[in-house]
């Protein structure tokens, strides 16, 4: 579902990623490394969020370059801190995403607005919501739509244990149908969302090969 | 308490030495072009400060309808609360300040530094006042009134902006009452008016009674405002998100809003004047020009809204010219009101056939759209190429409509 070939970043002159390669198939994969490494980098460059120096990325078979629209039909991207507009509620996001998306606000994601007990705070604007309300409606948006690949970066931070339970359990309901790779130093949630762990740095000496066989 | 004092206003000092200075490296054409229009070159030093204080002197001069002294002051109080509105966040103080209202710092303690910031904020204006009381001092008899009515009319203007750093509305409510009070003080040479007009404009601030009645208003306003929404059909979400990007910066948009929907008054009013000649069409071409660099400021502020969100917005299936586009289309459409007060006198007294007009009427939507470019694309030299967009504009519209 999800397929890297090349892929390379820099800023300035230090290098990021080196023509890094892999594919990962349906299932639950945690990124993992020491702070600074590259996560946040890897998962931006893999929604197409940040431009990539080099490579190319497939999500469900559409190349994200030459096919940038389809396939960011079947990606969904949560990240660390909210994207949102200071003055946007958490309805105008879930509501502006489903129309850029083209779908509705699936029963899985208002379901999952019920689970985070968002239901009060849907009319609050992000500037008055706390941090752990404002993650939780950006992972309900990554529930809207038809997303193959669901690409969230520290998901479970700031988040409740009621919530990261629910996050949890949800991974492993979708792990047979959807790609969904998070980054996390959080190995109790890893370990709850049954998660196979993937160390960015093995990843990052792994170049040229097709195929990271997850732990 | 001193010391904590002069620490905190060195701090919003320095804060507001910063961003104001930001804004003018940004703006400095704008503040040269100003100074040229409100300080002709070669006007003598007495008649610039006699014209600069010409408003005040005014208001305080004898035989004045009540009526008249109301609107005036309204007038200058509203000038003065635009001038702190524009530079809110400037004047308050920025993000610091919210951290600070959590410490344990009385209120009046922080009106006292807010009042010190405002004063040096107002230096721009408080030159006319000066100048207005030193040639009061100079009227005879009545100079002691005069001074005192200057006075109370700068507290109850410190009062209106203090009001709108506070973000209350009841304090310009109670303002406005003061000038009542103030105009009939004025218009009756009453020396207790003179004296009940501050206090009562001070009372707003008594006890924080505005404070917690302007919220109290905010949540009955915004409950019933909500009820009325739920009546209506939402607007499009773009269109939403747009206009709370602007609504962010309402005093900002509303002041360039009015500003060329006055710019086009203004114009129609001239062209009336000249009777319809030869210098009609190019003065409201000028207008049109003048009303596109003003409405080109609204772009700054929605890209800078949509920069929150571009991250992300580049993970979902959108085109990337999603909000250019709309807002291009969004200033257009507000650009379309002053195009439209434009129109009117041209088509009514048939300036040029209606083909012309219509060409012309299409080649400033052209051109309010074409503005995001310099804007959005210019970087430091923003505000100097959406001039030259705009002059060469002009001409060019000149000469298509002089063929």
């Amino acid at each position: 579902m999800l397929r890297v070939e090349g892929l390379s970043k820099s800023y300035g002159e230090k290098r990021i990623l080196d023509r890094v390669s892999f594919a990962l198939g349906a299932g639950v994969f945690a990124l993992q490394g020491a702070n600074g490494i590259g996560k946040s980098t890897l998962l931006a460059l893999l929604v197409g969020a940040e431009p990539a120096d080099g490579g190319d990325i497939w999500i469900d078979g559409r190349n994200l370059r030459e096919e940038p629209r389809p396939a960011r039909r079947l990606l969904s991207y949560a990240p660390d801190e909210s994207p949102a507009y200071p003055f946007m509620t958490g309805r105008e996001l879930l509501d502006f995403v489903a129309m850029i998306k083209k779908a509705r606000v699936a029963e899985v994601a208002l379901g999952l607005v019920e689970g985070f007990a968002l239901g009060a705070f849907l009319d609050t604007r992000f500037s008055d919501l706390s941090l752990g309300s404002q993650k939780k409606f950006v992972l309900c948006a990554a529930w809207i739509g038809e997303a193959r690949v669901m690409l969230l970066d520290e998901p479970s931070n700031g988040l409740d244990l009621a919530a990261r339970d629910l996050l949890a359990r949800m991974f492993r309901a979708e792990a047979r149908s959807r790609t969904i790779v998070f980054a996390s130093h959080d190995a109790e949630f890893v370990e709850t969302a049954g998660a196979a762990i993937i160390a960015l740095e093995t990843l990052l000496t792994y170049r040229a090969a097709s195929g990271v066989a997850p732990t | 308490m001193p010391r904590l004092f002069f620490r905190l206003l060195a701090m919003r000092m320095r804060w507001y030495a910063a961003t104001t200075g930001r804004v003018l490296l940004r703006h400095w054409l704008w503040c040269v072009v100003a100074a040229n229009f409100l300080i002709p070159p070669g006007i003598p030093l007495p008649t610039l400060a006699r014209a600069l204080a010409l408003p005040l002197t005014e208001l305080v001069a004898p035989g004045r309808a009540p009526l008249g002294l109301l609107l005036h002051l309204l007038a200058v109080h509203a000038f003065a609360a635009t001038w702190v509105a524009v530079q809110r966040d400037a004047v308050s103080g920025g993000p610091f300040m919210r951290y600070v209202v959590t410490l344990p710092l009385s209120r009046s303690a922080r009106r006292g530094v807010d009042l010190a910031v405002l004063a040096a904020t107002d230096n721009l204006w408080l030159v006319p006042f000066a100048i207005a009381v030193a040639l009061s001092a100079y009227s005879g008899g009545e100079a002691a009134y005069r001074i005192a009515a200057l006075a109370a009319t700068l507290f109850i203007a410190l009062t209106a902006q203090l009001a709108i750093l506070e973000r209350t509305p009841t304090a310009l409510i109670v303002a406005a009452i003061a000038d009542i009070a103030l105009a009939h003080g004025l218009g009756a040479r009453n020396w207790l008016a003179l004296a009940v007009a501050p206090a009562i404009a001070a009372s707003a601030f008594y006890g924080d009674w505005a404070i917690g009645f302007s919220i109290a208003a905010r949540h009955a306003l915004r409950t019933a405002a909500s009820k009325r929404y739920g009546l209506l059909p939402p607007p499009p979400l773009p269109l939403l998100i747009q206009g709370k990007a602007l609504a962010a910066h309402s005093a900002s948009v509303a002041l360039r809003i009015g500003a060329a929907i006055g710019l086009a008054i203004g114009a129609d009013a001239l062209v009336d004047l000249f009777s319809y000649d030869s210098r009609s069409l190019p003065t409201i071409i000028t207008a049109l020009a003048g009303i596109a660099i003003l409405l080109s400021g609204v772009y700054r502020i929605l890209a800078a809204a949509h920069r929150t969100m571009a991250h992300y917005l580049r993970t979902l299936p959108v085109r990337p010219a999603y909000w250019p586009l709309r807002d291009m289309a969004l200033v257009a459409g507000v650009g379309a009101l002053p195009l439209l007060l434009l129109s009117i006198p041209a088509a009514t007294h048939r300036l040029a056939a209606s083909a012309t007009l219509l060409g012309l009427a299409g080649a400033d939507l052209a051109l309010l759209a074409a503005m995001r470019f310099p804007v959005t694309h210019g970087g430091r030299h923003a505000v100097l190429l959406t001039v030259a967009l705009a002059g060469l504009w002009s001409t060019a519209a000149m000469a298509a409509v002089a063929r």
